[in-house]
């Protein structure tokens, strides 16, 4: 981990999160101005106070043999028994087809959303509903699929991060560029937890490495293999971590933060880390970055045992930050919020997404219409 | 124990740990220890889960960020919302007036007030960081970006063109 450097810093360098508290405390007005005080004030107030941020709800992807729907909680203040929209669901005739090939369960996977867009892969086909197929030679594995939005170009690429042997590559295809992979091989050595996800922000694809030691990175831009930074120290040792992005990029606003929950099994509860990029923001363009880990929040043990299902941030004044997690068995996912500094207790409420045994991931979706792909 | 034997006064704390009311014993990155009683150090939320979680409480918790002057003052604000009851009108007024008076001296010493600030946020203490981070609001509220700079020592890092970018934004905003 770097060296924090708070031991001779003054109020310019105030961490992130204790600089947002303070500036939410100021009319949105007078805070515009305050941009002009310094860069790292300047990034705080674009990046982390509300009417800059993009208006991301919580989207949860359900899929089950009958077929896979998406759906937005249009609330971030979790209101037990709530419904949800349906965003998308697969049409009645894949739904059929799914039916007359009882062995397929999860037909169709999501790989992710940016700009309004959902990026899914259908497993019959082997190819993502784009018609883009995978590299030669390979079989794509969902689970290692990303979906990324480069702010600075505007292209949308899909990451493929596929062990070969024993090394690591990234199959990088730029979509709608006539849909060549290139194959990027990674330093040996790297590998990549798939379990833990994958998150994209700010122009680079992070994941966790297999020692569960270290959150690594790829330069979307470059396209190449980027900084490994070590994982905050917890304990007792998680048993599980996760790695999602916090508040995607959405229309043109802000960045993002890359959040990683450190997760104990059973009774042990979780907490959330987030990898906070201090003075240059998030923009690529900016060298001079320096990084630290600062815990969010914990949800307390007496929550209950959890499989932990995703994570996503809210936005927003007084919106929390949300951990869907799910009891063991068949039980309806929960929804739980925390909220940094904001909130002294996390709050548990039961959000009724599926009562059928299903699959479920979440993502930060934006609704906009400016994400025009072609 | 004004009659007790040292035997008797043993049997008696460990009682009193049985019992909850437990001693917590906090050390500065200076290695001062500081005692407390479990309720006063429960105001720091990253404490009380680490004492929750069945953490080693008998052996006290290193504080490697905080130091002994930031400890003690953040001791003192714990110590009075922890053992102090806020049920009655009157109660809350005094806590109220000690918020007040605890505040008032630390907006007088701005690098301490930083100091108290990390700490409560590294500690996670929800009411003392609400109360720092308010001050350091106020403090901002009517000032102009150079009065804020001068005020809080924030070296102008802002290149020429990214000052015409965020005038040029909040134009349009």
């Amino acid at each position: 981990m770097e060296e924090e450097e708070e031991e001779t810093a003054g109020f310019g360098e105030l961490p992130a999160n204790a600089l947002e508290e303070i500036l939410v405390r100021i009319p949105a007005s007078a805070r515009r101005r305050l941009r002009l005080v310094c860069r790292h004030w300047r990034d705080v107030v674009d990046d982390r106070t509300p009417e800059r941020r993009s208006r991301a709800k919580t989207l949860v992807y359900v899929s089950r043999p009958a077929g896979a729907a998406a759906y937005v909680l249009d609330d971030d203040d979790l209101v037990e028994g709530r419904r949800c929209r349906e965003l998308w669901s697969s049409s009645s005739a894949a739904a059929a087809a799914a039916a007359a090939n009882p062995d397929r369960r999860f037909r169709f996977r999501m790989v992710g959303t940016l700009n309004g867009l959902l990026c899914l892969y259908e497993e019959l086909a082997g190819e993502t509903p784009l018609h883009i197929r995978g590299p030669a030679g390979n079989r794509l594995d969902p689970a290692a699929l990303s979906f990324a939005y480069l702010e600075t170009t505007g292209q949308y690429k899909i990451v493929h991060l596929r062990h070969l042997n024993i090394s690591l590559a990234a199959q990088v295809l730029t979509v709608g560029e006539g849909a060549s992979w290139r194959n990027v091989p990674a330093p040996a050595g790297t590998s990549c937890s798939l379990y833990s996800g994958i998150a994209n922000v700010g122009g680079a694809t992070y994941w966790i490495s297999k020692d569960t030691n270290m959150l690594m990175s790829f330069d979307l831009t470059d396209e190449r293999f980027a900084r490994a930074t070590p994982l905050p120290a917890a304990s007792p040792a998680p048993d599980w971590l996760a790695v999602n992005c916090l508040k995607e990029v959405g229309g043109g606003c802000g960045g993002g933060m890359v959040g990683i929950v450190a997760y104990a099994s059973g009774w042990c509860g979780l907490e959330m880390w987030v990898l906070e990029r201090g003075g240059g923001g998030w923009r690529l363009d900016r060298k001079k970055t320096r990084w630290r880990w600062r815990r969010r929040f914990s949800v307390p043990p007496r929550v209950g045992p959890h499989d932990l299902v995703g994570l996503r941030f809210g936005h927003g004044h007084g919106h929390g930050e949300n951990v869907l997690t799910k009891l063991f068995g068949d039980s309806t996912p929960w929804c739980v919020s925390g909220g940094g500094a904001r909130r002294a207790q996390c709050q548990c409420s039961v959000v009724c997404i599926d009562p059928h045994r299903s699959f479920v991931q979440t993502f930060s979706y934006v609704e906009t219409t400016e994400g025009k792909l072609f | 124990m004004a009659t007790g034997s040292g035997a008797a006064a043993a049997a008696a704390d460990a009682e009193e740990k049985e019992s909850g009311s437990r001693m917590i014993t906090l050390t500065s990155n200076e290695g001062k220890a500081f005692v407390v009683t479990e309720a006063s150090a429960r105001q720091s939320a990253t404490i009380r889960s680490m004492v929750d979680d069945g953490g080693c409480v008998d052996k006290g918790f290193p504080l490697p960020n905080v130091d002994s002057k930031t400890l003690a003052r953040v001791i003192q604000y714990c110590d009075e919302h922890g053992n102090k009851e806020a049920h009655t009108v009157d109660e809350r007024a005094a806590l109220a007036k000690f918020d007040k008076d605890f505040i008032a001296e630390l907006d007088a010493d701005k690098a301490f007030l930083y100091d108290v600030t990390m700490a409560a946020n590294y500690l996670h203490i929800q009411g003392l960081f609400a109360l720092t981070t308010q001050c350091i609001a106020d403090t901002i509220k009517g000032k102009t970006p150079e009065e804020i700079r001068t005020a809080f020592g924030i070296e102008y890092d802002l290149t020429a063109q990214d000052e015409e970018e965020i005038k040029e934004e909040d134009t349009h905003a």
